[in-house]
């Protein structure tokens, strides 16, 4: 708990009656000063080689751990910014004009990094190999269990509008992850076109369907899934999922008297 | 192997003009002599005074650089410094070319502020006939995972804002291997710029076109490549011919950044 620095005028006056009045001014410029470092905002910093991201908050109105965990939703903090994430979590933003949207999306299934373990032979990730459907199931399942983060992330009311977005936006893109490896797995063309909760594949996604069954090969079959099928599902669920909700965010900034700074060096 | 560097001329009122030149260096890079600037006149011989900075001090008689032509004959010999070119390995090979009969017109590890050494840390690049509008592609395949459109040029002179707080457009691509590609001073393609993010692309892909968005002063785009925080080192498909080649080093971007 951190210290409180409440105190009242008729305080003040009683001690000014017992006190010369240079000693009072002193007395009152101390309590001032002590009460001014008691409150002085908890500073968050994260740094790339060319990105600094920076909270300021009161601790004693929001405790440090909960805001580590909730800057993850500030729609200034991409992945690119460097700040921890849980693992599974894939921040997207972007800039038009003065407009500016951010998400949170599922790993796609072809992520492979050779440094990472639980990976195999990234080299050799096609999705015919048996190691990409494995490569593929961990990206999934981290994707499950950043999911599961962000809907028990505990938050204070102001955000519910942000979590609302993020995590149905986040599960609805799951789905569509998870139908694509079905896919893989199967070479089902019928679990494509499946209606995934107000998306009707068969009907809004028609073009990619069509070059998908027309698809002279395996390999192009493939890729036309990971790229037309997939980025038509994308927009569907974007369709549901407009906007990040922007005012929310600043509602909790100000309620909570949080100051976020975000700098990136630019080209030179 | 001949490599470009930038050679500063010290006036008698005590400024600094830069310009680029081409260095053979020998062995270990113990030695580099600038042989030729940019329109063939011989140069200065020059030694690493520190090859942890990479930074080069010219030596000799002030005598040795009276033909260089961006100086007066009252011009001193300089004791300022010389970038020497990449030094850090490249992690990463991309297999497209981002714009069409590319290259590289200045190089990661490029000394581009010789008062602080600070070495560039992305690829500068151009092609032929480089241009406002001009097609800029996927270097690899992956995902668009975040762009910026919109940001005015900045007028001032490059030397002036670079690297001081001028947003230029991008495009990002994160790969599969979770590396994060931006291509700087690029406006996105319309048709992608209303798709949701992540965009999946394919290497080789029209994904925008080269804009002067940001501080610079000719077209080109800045590359850059960054792995867990950290800005690395890449090679593109380009022809970098150009590096053995006198001359041509900075046609294109007009010796700027």
């Amino acid at each position: 708990m951190s210290p409180r620095c409440e105190f009242s005028l008729p305080v003040i006056r009683r001690a000014a009656r017992l006190l010369s009045g240079g000693l009072t001014v002193f007395l009152v410029c101390a309590i001032a000063i002590a009460c001014s470092s008691h409150q002085r905002p908890t500073e968050l910093e994260f740094k790339t080689a060319d990105t600094l991201y920076i909270v300021r908050f009161q601790s004693s109105r929001i405790s440090e751990a909960q805001m580590r965990e909730l800057v993850v939703l500030s729609p200034l903090v991409t992945d690119y910014a460097g700040v921890p994430s849980p693992p599974g979590l894939w921040a997207v933003a972007s800039v038009k004009g003065a407009r500016r949207d951010k998400s949170l999306v599922p790993l796609p299934l072809d992520r492979c990094i050779t440094a990472d373990a639980a990976y195999s032979g990234c080299s050799k990730n096609s999705p015919y190999s048996g190691n990409y459907l494995q490569n593929a199931e961990v990206n999934l399942e981290r994707s499950r269990q950043g999911l599961q983060w962000l809907r028990s992330l505990s938050h204070p009311a102001e955000l519910d509008p942000v979590l609302a977005y993020l995590t149905g936006k986040f599960a609805l893109l799951l789905s569509v992850e998870e139908r694509q490896l079905r896919f893989y797995k199967t070479s089902d063309q019928s679990v494509l076109k499946e209606a995934l909760d107000k998306i009707e594949p068969a009907s809004s996604c028609s073009d990619a369907l069509s070059k998908i069954a027309s698809a002279p090969s395996r390999d192009s079959q493939f890729g036309a899934v990971a790229t037309d099928w997939s980025n038509c599902m994308r927009t569907a669920v974007e369709q549901q999922f407009p906007q990040y909700p922007l005012e929310a965010w600043e509602r909790f900034l100000k309620a909570y008297g949080i100051n976020e700074d975000y700098k990136e060096q630019t080209p030179d | 192997m001949k490599l470009p560097v930038m050679m500063r001329c010290q006036w008698a009122d005590g400024s600094f003009d830069d310009e680029p030149a081409f260095g053979i260096v020998s062995g270990d890079t113990s030695m580099v002599s600038i042989t030729a600037n940019a329109n063939g006149d011989s140069m200065a011989t020059i030694t690493p005074a520190d090859s942890q900075s990479h930074l080069v001090a010219i030596t000799g008689p002030p005598t040795l650089v009276t033909d260089c032509p961006a100086c007066s004959a009252d011009t001193v010999l300089p004791t300022g410094l010389v970038g020497v070119p990449p030094q850090t390995p490249s992690q990463h090979t991309y297999p497209n070319p981002p714009l069409n009969a590319c290259r590289v017109s200045v190089p990661f590890d490029g000394v581009i502020n010789h008062n602080t050494g600070k070495k560039h840390q992305a690829q500068d690049t151009v092609g032929s006939n480089i241009q406002v509008g001009t097609p800029v592609f996927a270097p690899e395949s992956g995902r668009i995972t975040q762009f910026v459109q919109g940001k005015p040029h900045d007028p001032r002179p490059a030397p002036q804002c670079a690297g001081q707080n001028s947003p230029a457009d991008f495009i990002e691509i994160t790969g599969a291997d979770g590396g994060i590609t931006r291509l700087y001073h690029v406006s996105i393609l319309s048709s992608l710029a209303q798709m949701p993010l992540p965009i999946a692309v394919t290497g080789g892909q029209q994904i925008g076109t080269i804009d002067i968005s940001g501080c610079t002063s000719a077209p080109h785009t800045h590359i850059q490549r960054k792995v867990n925080g950290v800005l690395v080192n890449f090679t593109m498909p380009c022809d970098n011919s150009h590096f053995d080649d006198p001359g041509s080093y900075y046609d294109d971007s007009d010796g700027t950044f």
